[in-house]
C-alpha cells in the first residue's frame, strides 16, 4: 500500500509542479493616451499564417497586416474609393496612362523613427515579386513593365530545370528563352552570390519600379491598367524597412535570398510604418497591436490597441461576445445556421465580393479516357438551368444570400454593369429539351456523374447544396448523380488534374475589377480548371486589357462575361455573405463587400 | 532492472526511425499540397515551384527526407512549419507541449482520484446506491464523448455561475482560455472523465474478483473486517491493472486532445495533430508524431518499472 501511495504521490507532486507552469495572465496595460482611447478586440478561429505583407494571401491575414503596414494608398473608411496613405497625394498619371508618380509624405516614419523612403517601397515590392520569397501574389506585379519576365528569369537563373514546370506552355517558353539567350549558361556557371548581384542589377535595368529620389517613386506599366491604383492600396504593395530587413537577408540553400521568417512574428524586431506596432503574439492565443508612436496620423486614430484573439470554437466566440469580452466576431462560421434564421441580435449579414458557383469539366474526356458529356455546351446549359438558386438560398442554406446569375457580383465594381440578360435562368422544361437535343432524351445514355464537394470544417453546407442540385438533376433531367465528398486539398488536386465531372467552387475577388473573376477562364490561365476554351473569349479579354477607355473596356468585359454565362463552364449560384456580430450602437465598423476595414479608425473608449 | 532500462532505451531510436519512415511515407503520398491554406487560393504553377524549392521539396521525397534527417542529426533542427511561416517545428512543440502536459497530468490526477474513489466505494458496498453511483460515473465517462461533456461543463460551469451569482465576478470560472490555474479546472474534468471511468471499472471489477479469492478469505478468517481486508490486501493487487492502463493513457492525454483544446481554447499540442494533417504540413506531422511515440514508449517503460517496484513478484528481464 505504501508503495502505491508513493506512486500516487509522485503523480500528485508532478501535477502541482506542472500546473502552475506556462500560464500567462491577461493583457499588458493599455498604452498611455491623453485622449482616453481604448482597445478594439475581436476573434478569429485560427492564428494568421503570417504577418509578412509580401507573401501572405489570406484575407484574414491581410486584416492584421494592414494594422502594421501602410501602402502608398489606402481604401477609405467604409470601402468606397481611395485616399493617400504613405503617399502625400494621389499619384500623377502620365497622359498615356502608363507612368505613375507618387510622392511619399514627409512625416511618414517607421516605428523605429526612420523616415519611410521611396527606396523602401522599391525594396518591399521587389521582395514580394522575387520568386525567392515564393509569394502567392507575385503575379499582381505583372502589370508593371518588365516584372513578369523578371520573375521567370530569376526563377530560371536559380534553377534552370524549373522553367519547364513554371512555364508549361512550350511555345511561350521558347519565346521567353529567345529573349534571354544567356540564361541557361548563367544558371549553370555563376555562383549564388554572382547570381544575386546579377539579379539586383537586372531588376534596376528591366523592372520599371524606380526611386527617383528619397520621396519620389515612379512606376511604369506595360499597358494601361485602370485598377493599378487599387493595387497600390493592397497589402502586397507595402513597403519594407530596407535598413532593418536587408541586413537580415542571406542566400540560403538553392541560392534564394531570404530574410528570417521569424522576424515577422517577433515583437522585438518587427518595424512597421502603419498605425500599430506588434506588441505581442502568443501563438494560438492572441495578437496585440499597440499604437505606433511614429505613425503620422496617430491623432486621428479611434483606438490605441487592436487585439485579435484566437478562439477556434465558434460557440465559445459567441459566449465571449455575449459576456462583452469581444467587440466583433468577423465571421461566425457554422453558427450562422442558427443565428441568422432566428434574427439573433447583433448579427449582421454583409454581402461580400465572392461568388459561389458550380463548375463543369469541359474536357472532351476524363483522365481515365471516358468520354465526358459535359464537353457539350447544351448539356452544361441544361444542367445549369435546373439549378434552382432561389430554393437553395431560402431552404437549403437558409441564409438568404443574394442570388447570383452572373459571376461578377452585382455592384461589386463601380461602373460595371453585368450582362444580366445572358444568364441562365431556372427552367427545367427547356432544360430537358436541350438535353434531348444533345442526344440524351430523359437522361438516356448519360453516364452516371459525381458532384465533387469538400466537407472539411465549415464545409457541411456544400453537401446540402449538392444534394438539392442532385435531386433537381435526377428529377428533371433523369441523370444518375452521386455526391463525392472530400477534403478541400483533395478537391483542388483533382480539379487541377481534370479528374471530376462537376465541382463546387467559390471565388473571392482580389482586386476591384471584373477581370479578377473573368481572367481565370482564359484558356491559358493556370486557374482554368474546367479547361474551358473559346478563342472569342480570350480575344475579348486580351483586347480589353489594352483598351484605355474605361467605359468601353467595361463593355468588352461584359461581353466576355455574357459569353461565359452562355457557354456555362460555370454556373453561379449565390454571392457569399459574411455573417458577423457586433453591436451597431457601440462599434462603428463600416463593413463592406471588399473587406476593406479601417480598424484604426474605429472609436473605442477606455474601460469598455 | 538496469539491463531492461538500457535495452528499452536502445530500442527507442529503432522504433522511432520505423515510425518516422512510415509517417513520412504517408505524409508524402497524401493528396494535396501544403501551400494552399484552407479556403485560400492556389498559387500558380511558377509560384508553386518557387515554394517547393524554398522548402527543399522540389527534388523528390528522398532529398527532402535526407535533408530533414541531416537537420536533425547535425543541428538538432526539426525543420520549419510550412503553413505557418517563421515557426519551427521545435518551437511549436516547445510552446504546446508544456500546456498539454500540465493539463493532461492534472486530468490524469483527477481521473485517478475520481476513478479510484468510485471503484472502491462501489466495491465496499456492492449493489448499494454507492455502487450504482460508481457505475453511473463509469457509464458517463465511457459513453459521453469529451465534446459533449466539455460543452456542457463550459455552459454550466462558466456561464450559469455568472447567471446564478452575478455579483461574484472573481469566483466564477473563465470562459475558456489559458490564463491561470482556474482555467484548468473545467478542461481537466472534461479530459479526466474517460480515464476516471476506466480506472473505476478496473478497480471495481478487480476488487470484486480479489475479494472472493483465497487469501482474502484467509484474512477475513483471521478476523479482519471486509473494509480492512479490502484496503490492506485487495486494493494493492487491484491497482496493478490501473498502473498498466496509466502509461498509454497518460501519454495520450498529456500530448493533448484536439476536442478539449478546441472547446476550451487552450493553446496545446493536440490541435497540431489534426491541423498539421489538414494542412499537409509534413514536418509538423513528423514532429508531433515523434513526440507522441517517444512519450508512449517512455511512459510504458515507467509503468513497467513502477509495476516491478509495487509488486516484487514480477521479474523484469
Amino acid at each position: 500500500m505504501l508503495r502505491i501511495a508513493t506512486v500516487l504521490g509522485i503523480i500528485a507532486v508532478a501535477t502541482l509542479a506542472l500546473a502552475f507552469f506556462s500560464f500567462d495572465d491577461g493583457l499588458p496595460p493599455l498604452p498611455d493616451d491623453p485622449q482616453g482611447r481604448g482597445a478594439f478586440v475581436f476573434a478569429i478561429p485560427n492564428d494568421p499564417g503570417s504577418l509578412d505583407p509580401g507573401t501572405t494571401s489570406a484575407s484574414t491575414d491581410f486584416r492584421v497586416v494592414k494594422c502594421l503596414y501602410e501602402p502608398l494608398l489606402v481604401v477609405k473608411w467604409g470601402g468606397e474609393g481611395l485616399e493617400p496613405g504613405s503617399a502625400e497625394a494621389m499619384p500623377q498619371v502620365s497622359e498615356d496612362g502608363l507612368t505613375y508618380t507618387f510622392k511619399i509624405r514627409k512625416d511618414a516614419k517607421w516605428s523605429d523613427g526612420h523616415a519611410v523612403s521611396a527606396e523602401d517601397f522599391v525594396y518591399g515590392w521587389r521582395r514580394a515579386l522575387l520568386p525567392d520569397s515564393a509569394s502567392d501574389y507575385a503575379s499582381l506585379f505583372y502589370v508593371i513593365e518588365g516584372a513578369e519576365d523578371f520573375y521567370y528569369w530569376r526563377q530560371g537563373l536559380m534553377d534552370f530545370s524549373v522553367l519547364k514546370d513554371a512555364i508549361p506552355d512550350e511555345e511561350k517558353r521558347a519565346e521567353f528563352l529567345k529573349r534571354h539567350p544567356d540564361l541557361e549558361s548563367n544558371a549553370d556557371s555563376l555562383s549564388d552570390k554572382e547570381k544575386w548581384d546579377l539579379t539586383l542589377k537586372r531588376f534596376d535595368e528591366r523592372v520599371a519600379i524606380k526611386a527617383l529620389d528619397d520621396r519620389t517613386l515612379q512606376v511604369k506599366l506595360s499597358s494601361p491598367t485602370a485598377y493599378f491604383v487599387d493595387l497600390c492600396a493592397f497589402p502586397t504593395f507595402s513597403p519594407m524597412p530596407e535598413h532593418v530587413v536587408d541586413p537580415m537577408g542571406e542566400l540560403v540553400k538553392g541560392g534564394a535570398f531570404r530574410i528570417d521568417d521569424a522576424y515577422f512574428g517577433d515583437p522585438l524586431r518587427l518595424v512597421s510604418n502603419g498605425p500599430y506596432t506588434l506588441r505581442d503574439w502568443e501563438q494560438k492565443v492572441r495578437m496585440i497591436f499597440d499604437q505606433n508612436p511614429y505613425y503620422w496620423n496617430k491623432d486621428a486614430m479611434g483606438n490605441v490597441r487592436v487585439v485579435q484573439e484566437t478562439i477556434a470554437d465558434p460557440s465559445l466566440q459567441l459566449l465571449r461576445f455575449e459576456e462583452g469580452l469581444l467587440d466583433w466576431i468577423p465571421d461566425v462560421g457554422e453558427m450562422k445556421q442558427k443565428l441568422v434564421p432566428k434574427n439573433y441580435p447583433n448579427v449582421h449579414t454583409v454581402p461580400s465580393a465572392g461568388t459561389y458557383y458550380y463548375q463543369f469539366n469541359c474536357r472532351e474526356a476524363l483522365p481515365s479516357g471516358v468520354k465526358n458529356p459535359m464537353a457539350d455546351i447544351r448539356v452544361r446549359q441544361a444542367m445549369g438551368m435546373c439549378i434552382d438558386r432561389k430554393t437553395i438560398v431560402e431552404n437549403v442554406t437558409r441564409m438568404r444570400e443574394p442570388i447570383a446569375k452572373l459571376v461578377v457580383p452585382d455592384e461589386a465594381i463601380p461602373g460595371y454593369t453585368g450582362p444580366v440578360g445572358s444568364a441562365l435562368t431556372y427552367d427545367p422544361k427547356a432544360a430537358a429539351k436541350l438535353l434531348a437535343e444533345a442526344g440524351y432524351p430523359g437522361g438516356e445514355g448519360f453516364p452516371p456523374i459525381e458532384i465533387m464537394v469538400n466537407n472539411d470544417a465549415g464545409g457541411a453546407g456544400h453537401a446540402r447544396i449538392a444534394l438539392a442540385v442532385k435531386k433537381s438533376w435526377e428529377d428533371h433531367l433523369g441523370l444518375q448523380v452521386t455526391l463525392d465528398q472530400m477534403e478541400f486539398k483533395v478537391l483542388l488536386d483533382r480539379s487541377k488534374k481534370g479528374n471530376f465531372h462537376v465541382r463546387r467552387a467559390g471565388w473571392f475577388g482580389d482586386y476591384i475589377d471584373p477581370t479578377t473573376w473573368l481572367d481565370m477562364h482564359r484558356s491559358s490561365d493556370s486557374n482554368n480548371d474546367s479547361k474551358y476554351f473559346n478563342a472569342a473569349y480570350d480575344k475579348l479579354l486580351q483586347d480589353a486589357a489594352v483598351e484605355p477607355d474605361k467605359a468601353r473596356r467595361f463593355e468588352m468585359l461584359a461581353e466576355a462575361e455574357a459569353l461565359l454565362m452562355q457557354e456555362a463552364p460555370i454556373v453561379p449560384i449565390f454571392y457569399y455573405a459574411t455573417v458577423m456580430m457586433y453591436d451597431k450602437d457601440k462599434v462603428d465598423l463600416r463593413p463592406n463587400a471588399w473587406n476593406n476595414l479601417r480598424l484604426e479608425l474605429i472609436p473605442m473608449k477606455r474601460g469598455e | 532492472m538496469l539491463r531492461l532500462i538500457l535495452s528499452r532505451l536502445l530500442q527507442l531510436p529503432l522504433i522511432l526511425s520505423v515510425i518516422l519512415v512510415v509517417t513520412f511515407t504517408m505524409a508524402w503520398v497524401m493528396p494535396g499540397d501544403p501551400f494552399t491554406a484552407d479556403g485560400a487560393k492556389q498559387p500558380n504553377e511558377a509560384v508553386k515551384q518557387a515554394m517547393l524549392a524554398r522548402y527543399n521539396m522540389d527534388k523528390g521525397p528522398y532529398v527532402f527526407f535526407g535533408s530533414y534527417l541531416e537537420g536533425i542529426f547535425t543541428r538538432l533542427d526539426f525543420g520549419d512549419s510550412i503553413a505557418r511561416p517563421g515557426r519551427t517545428v521545435a518551437g511549436i512543440i516547445k510552446d504546446g507541449l508544456p500546456v498539454s502536459a500540465s493539463l493532461g497530468l492534472t486530468a490524469i490526477a483527477f481521473g485517478l482520484l475520481l476513478g479510484t474513489t468510485a471503484g472502491v466505494l462501489g466495491a465496499l458496498k456492492p449493489k448499494s446506491p454507492l455502487d450504482s453511483g460508481s457505475l453511473a460515473i463509469t457509464l458517463i465517462g465511457i459513453s459521453l464523448p469529451s465534446f459533449v461533456t466539455g460543452a456542457v461543463l463550459l455552459a454550466v460551469g462558466a456561464s450559469l455561475t455568472r447567471l446564478l451569482l452575478p455579483g461574484l465576478t472573481f469566483t466564477h470560472l473563465p470562459l475558456g482560455g489559458w490564463s491561470g490555474p482556474r482555467s484548468m479546472i473545467l478542461p481537466a474534468i472534461a479530459l479526466g472523465l474517460a480515464p476516471a471511468a476506466y480506472i473505476a471499472r478496473l478497480i471495481r471489477l478487480g476488487l470484486a474478483d480479489i475479494m472472493s479469492s483465497d487469501y482474502v478469505r484467509t484474512a477475513r478468517a483471521k478476523g479482519l473486517s471486509h473494509r480492512q481486508a479490502l484496503f490492506k490486501h485487495a486494493l494493492k493487487v487491484a491497482f496493478l491493472p490501473v498502473l498498466s492502463f496509466l502509461g498509454p493513457a497518460a501519454a495520450s492525454v498529456m500530448t493533448g486532445s484536439f476536442v478539449v483544446e478546441t472547446i476550451f481554447n487552450i493553446p496545446g499540442l493536440g490541435f497540431e495533430f489534426v491541423k498539421s494533417v489538414q494542412n499537409k504540413d509534413q514536418l509538423v506531422i513528423l514532429g508531433v508524431v515523434l513526440v507522441f511515440a517517444t512519450m508512449l514508449i517512455v511512459f510504458n517503460l515507467l509503468v513497467d518499472l513502477a509495476y516491478a517496484w509495487v509488486d516484487p513478484r514480477i521479474e523484469l528481464s
